[in-house]
């Protein structure tokens, strides 16, 4: 489903070029639900958004359902369509109700009329639980309701893999729980998702795959009983000693 | 009367490199005959040579025109203009010939032509107190004399009375009041408005017998033409026959009435002649240039925006980039009046726009650079992550600017433009210059009718205060509204 190859990032400012990602290659199947760890400033957060190319890589290739996002020719908006991304912190769109954050996307591109789009905003939310906030302003919302209305703004577009950046860390511990929940059982609905994560427990439960970065690089590839159970590279053991 | 000649002695030079060319004797005279009709340029606040009756200019200066018009079988157009702009209609072509009370001196004579004829001989006379010492000229020395500003009263006492102090005021009105509030012993001024004056301040001051020196009035036309010898003729042929002489009787005859007491003041200011047409007619083209420029500043603002915060690299984006730059650099660098003065006389000097169009487009110009700087700071001020959210969700970047960027910034800086519209409002008062009667003009021209500077002020002042709070409180609903998702 997504083909990466060679992929590398740099930073340039006035004095310093910052290597961000050293090269990096794997590839997504339907329906994988693969886990990025790593510590901070291992590139994993730019990785991700070269997916979708928030950020445009320096050298390399992502191929999505066989489309060359970083061939200048496409129809790069035609194609974020499909892929779906909830972000750290949630921004979502505070001059519109809830209901308008869903819609507005799939109604604006002819995806959807207003009628389809509002009855699966409607449903959506009832799924998170949150059907009796369809139309007040985000700023009534707390941060776990805030998340959960940004899945179901991304899920609105039908996307065909859901890319999560850090979705928990700006948020109470308390209130982690209620969007790990919505989407682990997104999960278990067979969404393929790729997700930067810090936390090991989802990690663990939900991941088919579980990548581990550092410096750029992907140091392992690997399932996450191996990966947390046994992982055979030092790097890694140090770095979940300090976190488990 | 007055000179203008010598303030623009910078806008002179630049018109001067203009018109190189083309200084040799035109002729002018079968142009205008055979387009049928000549137009006058004047500046109507100077009874009783020129003044407004209602929407109509009248005076003697006028009634002289038309007689010139009659004479030449053409049809006479009007127009009325700032003083000091006068010459740049002449030069730029844009009217034919002007009476405005202008007398001839020698250093005013190099852009445009007087007419060796004149129509009528002006004194210059000494107002004072009614217990004044003074009592002839030679008592003016070391005292404060009020003049008004750039009128030939000026530079004579400025030479003549190198000791005294030389007060340069707007007008002979207020120069009479800071003479009786004993802030001057004595003010220069023409005979007429002096004579009534002293109608209306009557028991508290006197002209002297003695007067200063006398000016002739002619009639100016454009440079190196043949119009100077044809309108010398007409003028000795309505001076012989008696035209001349009747048109000034019949102006100066009767002293205005000035109204008694405050109510009289009021009555005579607002009511009178049908004053309050003047005001009305002012305040609607004051909120036709406000509303012209506003939209216009509005739409050159965002295209500043634009230009300032795109970040393609193309020849096109540096081009509109430095362009920007340029355009902000100059317009919050340079007074409005100047700004105005510039697109009036030498960027629409050959179209047919009228005043009021071309002051909505002056204006517009100086708005959308301040808009331009407000919106800039407005669309900074969204969050990136917005931006962001928006394109992951495959919107492109123009749908993002439209339905997720610009709605925030526009609430982030709503009271900002309000405050840029407000500035725009009482900005427009000079608009006066180019010779558009908008609000405040509409009251300096009933000042000079009425010799009363109070009423038609407090009016207009009560006016514009009344437009920007309404404007205030529009506005408050406006931000009330785009403030409704702020709410917990």
């Amino acid at each position: 489903m997504i083909y990466v190859k060679d992929l590398y990032k740099q930073f340039k400012s006035d004095n310093e070029t910052v290597n961000v990602l050293n090269g990096i290659s794997f590839h997504v199947k339907k329906g994988e639900k693969i886990a990025i760890i790593g510590p901070s400033g291992s590139g994993k957060s730019t990785f991700l958004r070269c997916l979708n190319r928030l950020e445009e890589p320096t050298v390399g290739e992502v191929v999505f359902e066989g489309m060359a996002l970083t061939d200048r020719r496409q129809d790069i908006n035609k194609i974020r369509r499909q892929i779906g991304m909830v972000f750290q912190h949630f921004n979502l769109f505070p001059h519109l109700t809830v209901r308008e954050n869903i819609t507005l996307a799939p109604v604006l591109l002819k995806v959807k009329t207003q009628k389809q789009a509002n009855s699966i905003a409607e449903s959506l939310l009832d799924r998170v639980g949150l059907l009796d906030k369809a139309d007040v302003y985000p700023i009534r919302l707390s941060g776990g309701q805030k998340q959960r209305v940004a899945i179901v703004r991304a899920l609105a577009m039908d996307p065909k893999v859901m890319l999560f950046d850090e979705p928990t860390s700006a948020l109470d511990p308390e209130m982690t729980g209620e969007v790990l929940s919505v989407m682990k059982e997104l999960a278990k609905g067979g969404m393929t998702m790729i997700v930067v994560t810090h936390e090991m427990s989802f990690a663990r439960e939900a991941a088919t795959r579980v990548l581990f970065m550092d410096k750029g690089k992907i140091l392992a590839d690997e399932k996450p009983e191996d990966m947390f159970v046994s992982p055979k590279h030092p790097r890694i053991r140090e770095f979940l000693s300090k976190i488990l | 009367m007055k000179n203008p000649f010598k303030n623009l002695f910078l806008i002179f030079c630049l018109l001067w490199l203009f018109n190189m060319g083309g200084v040799l004797a035109r002729d002018i005279v079968s142009e205008i005959k055979e387009r049928g009709y000549i137009s006058l340029v004047t500046n109507a606040e100077f009874e009783p040579f020129e003044y407004k009756d209602g929407n109509e200019t009248v005076g003697i200066d006028i009634d002289i025109a038309r007689e010139i018009a009659k004479k030449m079988g053409l049809e006479l157009y009007i127009k009325d203009v700032s003083y000091d702009a006068i010459p740049l209609e002449l030069s730029s072509g844009t009217c034919d010939f002007a009476l405005a009370g202008m007398s001839y001196s020698e250093d005013k004579d190099k852009n445009v032509d007087f007419s060796n004829e004149s129509y009528f001989d002006a004194k210059q006379v000494i107002v004072v107190p009614k217990e004044s010492k003074i009592k002839r000229e030679e008592d003016l020395h070391g005292k404060r004399i009020g003049v008004s500003l750039g009128y030939t009263g000026d530079f004579y006492c400025t030479e003549h009375f190198k000791n005294s102090e030389i007060v340069r005021l707007p007008n002979s009105t207020i120069a009479v009041l800071e003479m009786l509030s004993g802030r001057l012993d004595v003010v220069v001024t023409d005979n007429i408005p002096a004579q009534n004056l002293a109608v209306k301040h009557s028991g508290l001051i006197k002209v002297l017998d003695e007067y200063l020196f006398e000016e002739n009035y002619r009639v100016v036309v454009p440079e190196g033409s043949n119009l100077r010898d044809y309108m010398d003729e007409i003028l000795c042929e309505l001076k012989e026959d008696g035209t001349v002489e009747k048109i000034v009787e019949r102006y100066t005859a009767n002293p205005p009435d000035f109204g008694q007491g405050f109510m009289g003041m009021i009555h005579n200011s607002l009511i009178n002649r049908g004053r309050y047409k003047t005001i009305i007619e002012g305040l609607c083209n004051t909120i036709r240039i406000t509303c012209g420029a506003l939209v216009i500043g509005i739409f050159i603002g965002s295209i500043i925006a634009f230009a300032k915060l795109n970040k393609s690299k193309t020849i096109f984006m540096k081009v509109l980039k430095w362009f920007a730059d340029f355009y902000l650099t100059v317009i919050r660098g340079t007074p409005m009046v100047v700004q105005l003065f510039v697109i009036y006389y030498f960027i629409f000097v050959s179209t047919d726009l009228s005043k009021t169009i071309v002051a909505m487009i002056a204006f517009g110009v100086n708005s959308g650079a301040y808009v331009g700087v407000v919106l800039q700071s407005g669309i900074l001020s969204v969050d990136s992550g917005q931006y962001e959210a928006a394109r992951s969700l495959g919107l492109n970047g123009r749908e993002t600017m439209l339905k997720i960027v610009f709605p925030q910034a526009l609430k982030n800086v709503i009271a900002n433009l309000c405050n840029e519209f407000i500035a725009l409002i009482k900005e427009t008062s000079v608009s006066g210059f180019i010779g558009v009667i908008d609000l405040s003009r509409a009251g300096d021209i009933i000042r000079t009718q009425t010799l009363d500077p109070f009423v038609p002020l407090l009016t207009v002042a009560i006016i514009y205060l009344l437009i920007v709070a309404l404007l205030s409180s529009a506005m408050d609903m406006i931000e009330r509204r785009l403030r409704k998702s702020d709410i917990r």
